[in-house]
């Protein structure tokens, strides 16, 4: 997955003193069940979700959020979900996978086999993301997921087991290019910094698969290993290419602060800088100060969006909400965790009561969900099992002290954006 | 290719800076101070904390930053590394290594995992051409302190009182006793003295670039590598070590970066079989 | 053995003291007294310990068991410098000096770090000064001190214990190695510090130089004190002979 953004990627060492005894027993997420059995299945009246998080391990602060999304979810349905046209108690189960992906596995067969959940809701990231599917897949079930958005699950798992609710990364750019492609004058060369890791590459050939349709040149390109240091070198490297239109950096928070930062101390000035998956974290803005202005970043989620479901009125009001019960604004991750589970309350709300997690008609009714209005946004799945998003929107950070607006999609644009934008 | 080589220096400026307390614990204590790095970015988090935080001038919170994370490795040395330095040395790697993740962890707490940087209102000139090479202003001014800082240090442990203990107890720790030096105080002033130009090195960095706890360990790795390169043993060899490791690490990110480490390790290791004692290295690396 | 005459209080006073090494024991009850301006001579077989008591009295290593008093004060477990603050100072077996200094460093840090009381007389400067003449290595000041040879490098050491202000010299097999001419020099200066009222502890295995210099002889074997007395007297004893003098001294006697 991409969250190396909002964590620095610091491999705890709790992880292994803490991963035993949290893999060992089942973590139930705090609801109350009113007079659960042990036993699940569904005939009792008990919705069983499982699933697995790397609750330590270098997402350990990413899962947390996952895990609150999911507890948000239940408490905002009183714990409860309609399956059948009946209402159910809700039970979860959250094991630790410690972001390694055999023991994803391993969980996952536990769940099924052992526990016997009812439905299997995806982890964080990648790697585990695709073991679990395998399975997932084995026992002939299907799950939600959106903590992997690689390509890769659509190709080892798409239209069978997995229903991605994330966008392909391939996608991230396009809100930010589309709208630099339409600027004046139209920008004509790109340098283009790309991290040396499968996701960051299929990032990378979204932007350059969306040069090649506006006619942009990529003049530079840079792959930069994961544990790069010194952004300096790049710096050089791009002001070697000459006066660039738009740097792109596909990499998180502090490379593109790093990035920024030599850029404006070597004098590079180019007319756009994409932070590819910048955050609106605010050491951000707090670290980069007035050289933040003008700086554009792709991001899938924001409170500001113009989303809403049956239980918000806005994202908005779902951000408040939920920073009222957790002390913090939900990012995107949180968004697209509490989706999960809403998305097979959608889905199993009119199944047959003889048979409600029936895998094959559940697929169909996951492949067959239109939802409108949610606070992921519109959901429906294609042919791969992925959610139909073609751009995630994109945001801009301008006036003192800078604040993001959204510039693209042009039905979601706050602002009409800035280009070129200024000096360092 | 100038630019490649200019750029290196002066970033070699700051490696050289956060090597010269490195080695010298290495040398005179005898142990490979696995905390080193944690220093360093104790001492860049600690003037940020002392600017932002408190209001005070930058050249105050530098030297606050320092002389703070001086004292922190006096600490160290005293409640922890004074126990154990005269174990098995792979104990005290392991302990400083533990110390390294406490600092790192405390560090977490008090601060925060997030990168912090600290911008500077210096009302200089953004910078000049150097032929064709813009030298950003501020970057000299960093270079120039790296330099001044190490005239300092080799005065100090030249020519002072405190200077000549330390090279004694570097030299020969028994004879140095029987001379009448406090091994142990002379282990925490070299911890000190450690600590303050590593403090001093994260003090400069956190102006140019955001430093972050968990940075801490490639800043304990790019030390060993300037030592191995510019010598044991020797203030002058690490500050060659530094600017020769600065262009090294510079040139490698810009026309490999790919494989940038890969090549920076693979110096190491030709410089480990072929020349042990670095460039200038007092003699080979072995402890005595 | 104890001579009739009345003397001072013992300026080093040894009782019972022992060293265990993990199994090894290297000293076993060793006692004995050294007086003001006296000069001991400590001999004995390879291994007796000689070292090791020296490394013991002079702090480097932490006593087994017994009691070490220096001017009536009680330094057992005490640092390597503070027993030498108080003026016990030793020199290494094999020349152990500051290698990458030079020479003036070597001796200057002793005068740096002696005892504040010490200092209020004479600067370290004058201090350093003065042991380098009484060595002679005013010549050599500026050299580094690993690039000496071994004579002056035993000159080095005996500068520097003379720049800490010392009451008692303990040298430890400081003629070692050298050729007549350095032995000479050497036995010329601590009959000089001898003259000046330091005690002296001396450890060596050139019997004639100790008989000649020492005011007292005390023989130890295995860790144990063997015997004790005059020179002349300790050489006849026929225990010595045995153990430790065998052919090395007895038929010159
Ligand atoms: N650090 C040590 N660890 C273990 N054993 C030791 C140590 N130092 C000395 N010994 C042992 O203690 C005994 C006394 O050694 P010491 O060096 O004191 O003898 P010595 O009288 O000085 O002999 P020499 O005349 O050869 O110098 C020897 O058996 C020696 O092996
Ligand atoms: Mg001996």
């Amino acid at each position: 997955m991409l969250d190396r953004a909002a964590i620095p990627r610091r491999p705890s060492r709790r992880a292994v003193l803490k991963g035993g005894v949290l893999g060992a027993g089942a973590l139930a997420v705090g609801v109350a069940l009113p007079r659960i059995a042990g036993a699940a299945g569904g005939a009792d009246g008990v919705v069983h979700i499982g699933a697995s998080l790397p609750l330590t391990g270098p997402y350990e602060k990413v899962s947390r959020i996952c895990k609150d999304a999911f507890d948000f979810w239940t408490r905002t349905y009183d714990g409860k979900m309609v399956v059948a046209g009946r209402e159910r108690a809700v039970k979860w189960t959250i094991y630790d996978d410690e972001n390694n992906a055999s023991r994803a596995a391993q969980l996952t067969e536990k769940l099924i086999s052992d526990d016997k959940v009812d439905l299997v809701v995806g982890t964080y990231g990648t790697d585990t993301v695709l073991a679990q599917g395998a399975i997932v897949r084995k026992h002939g079930r299907v799950f939600v997921q959106a903590g992997a958005s690689s390509i890769r699950v659509d190709e080892e798992l798409g239209g069978h087991t997995a229903f991605t609710a994330n966008g392909r990364v391939g996608t991230y750019c396009a809100g930010a290019m589309d709208f630099l492609a339409s600027r004046t004058p139209k920008p004509k060369k790109l340098g283009l910094v790309i991290m040396d890791d499968p996701v960051y590459h299929e990032i990378g050939q979204g932007v350059k698969d969306k040069c090649k349709q506006h006619g942009i040149d990529v003049v530079t390109e840079v792959v930069l290993p994961m544990n790069v240091q010194d952004l300096r070198p790049t710096a050089l490297k791009l002001r070697g290419a000459g006066q660039l239109d738009i740097v792109y950096n596909t990499g998180w928070d502090v490379i593109c602060i790093k990035l920024a930062e030599e850029m404006s101390a070597i004098g590079v000035n180019p007319k756009a800088f994409v932070g590819g998956h910048l955050t609106t974290s605010p050491v951000v803005k707090e670290t980069l100060g007035s050289k933040m202005q003008g700086i554009i970043g792709s991001t899938v989620w924001l409170p500001q969006f113009k989303y809403r479901d049956d239980k918000y009125a806005s994202a908005q009001e779902f951000a408040e909400k939920f920073k009222a019960t957790y002390g913090y604004l939900p990012t995107y991750q949180a968004a697209f965790s509490y989706i999960l589970p809403y998305i097979y309350q959608q889905a199993l709300r009119e199944a047959d009561p003889q048979d409600p997690f029936n895998p094959k008609t559940l697929r169909d009714r996951l492949s067959r969900l239109d939802l409108k209005d949610t606070i992921w946004g519109p959901v429906s799945f294609d042919e791969r099992g992925r959610i139909r998003r073609d751009a995630a929107p994109a945001v801009q950070w301008t006036g003192d002290p800078a604040a993001a607006v959204i510039v693209a999609p042009a039905d979601m644009a706050e602002s009409a954006g800035v280009y070129p934008k200024p000096a360092w | 290719m100038e630019d490649v080589l200019v750029y290196g220096l002066l970033r070699g400026g700051i490696y050289a800076l956060a090597a010269f307390g490195f080695s010298l614990v290495l040398g005179v204590i005898g142990i490979v101070n696995f905390a080193h790095g944690a220093l360093v970015v104790f001492g860049g988090l600690l003037t940020q904390y002392l600017a932002v935080k408190f209001g005070v001038p930058y050249a105050a919170a530098m030297i606050g930053g320092a002389l703070g994370t001086g004292l922190l490795g006096a600490v160290i040395q005293r409640l922890f590394v004074a126990r154990t330095f005269t174990l098995e040395p792979l104990m005290v790697l392991v302990q400083t290594f533990g110390i390294a993740t406490v600092v790192t962890e405390l560090g977490t707490l008090g601060w925060g995992s997030e990168e912090r940087m600290l911008r500077l209102k210096t009302g200089l000139p953004p910078g000049f051409m150097l032929g064709d090479t813009f030298v950003p202003s501020f970057d000299l001014v960093v270079f120039a302190v790296s330099l001044v800082s190490a005239a300092v240090l080799f005065v100090v442990l030249g020519r002072t009182e405190f200077g000549r203990a330390i090279r004694a107890c570097r030299d020969n720790r028994e004879s140095a006793q029987l001379s009448g030096i406090n091994l142990g105080r002379t282990f925490e002033k070299t911890m000190f003295l450690s600590g303050t130009w590593a403090g001093l090195a994260g003090a400069m960095f956190v102006t140019l670039s955001p430093v972050a706890p968990y940075m801490h360990f490639s800043w304990t790795v790019d030390s060993f590598l300037v030592i191995t390169i510019g010598g044991l043993g020797s203030m002058l060899g690490a500050l060659v070590g530094g600017l020769v490791f600065g262009v090294l690490s510079f040139g490698a990110s810009f026309y490999a970066p790919t494989i940038a480490p890969a090549i920076t390790f693979g110096v190491l290791l030709v410089f480990l079989v072929f020349r042990p004692q670095g460039l200038l290295g007092a003699g080979p690396a072995i402890r005595k | 053995m104890a001579t009739a005459s009345p003397l001072p209080a013992p300026l080093l006073r040894v009782e019972n003291l022992s060293k265990v090494f993990g199994g090894v024991t290297a000293l076993n009850g060793v006692g004995f007294d050294v007086h003001p301006g006296e000069v001991v001579g400590l001999i004995g077989p390879n291994g007796a310990g000689k070292t090791t008591l020296f490394n013991v009295i002079s702090g480097l290593l932490p006593p087994s068991g017994g009691t070490i008093a220096f001017c009536g004060r009680s330094i057992g477990g005490l640092r390597p410098d503070e027993i030498c603050a108080l003026g016990a100072v030793r020199t290494f077996q094999s020349a152990s000096l500051l290698s990458g200094m030079t020479v003036w460093d070597n001796v200057h840090v002793a005068s740096l770090f002696r005892p504040a009381e010490r200092a209020r007389v004479e600067s370290a400067a004058a201090c350093t000064r003065r042991a380098l003449a009484f060595c002679g290595l005013e010549d050599c000041r500026d050299e580094i001190a690993e690039t000496l040879s071994i004579g002056d490098q035993k000159r080095v050491e005996i500068a520097r214990a003379m720049a800490t202000g010392p009451k008692l010299l303990m040298t430890d097999e400081i003629l070692a190695g050298l050729n007549a001419a350095d032995s000479e020099g050497i036995l010329h200066m601590l009959q000089g510090l001898k003259r000046e009222g330091i005690s002296i502890i001396f450890v060596e295995h050139d019997v004639r130089s100790v008989m000649r210099l020492s005011d007292r002889v005390v023989v130890i074997a295995q860790g144990r004190k063997l015997a004790e007395g005059e020179p002349d007297a300790v050489a006849r004893m026929p225990e010595v002979i045995s153990v430790y003098l065998g052919g090395r001294y007895a038929q010159g006697v």
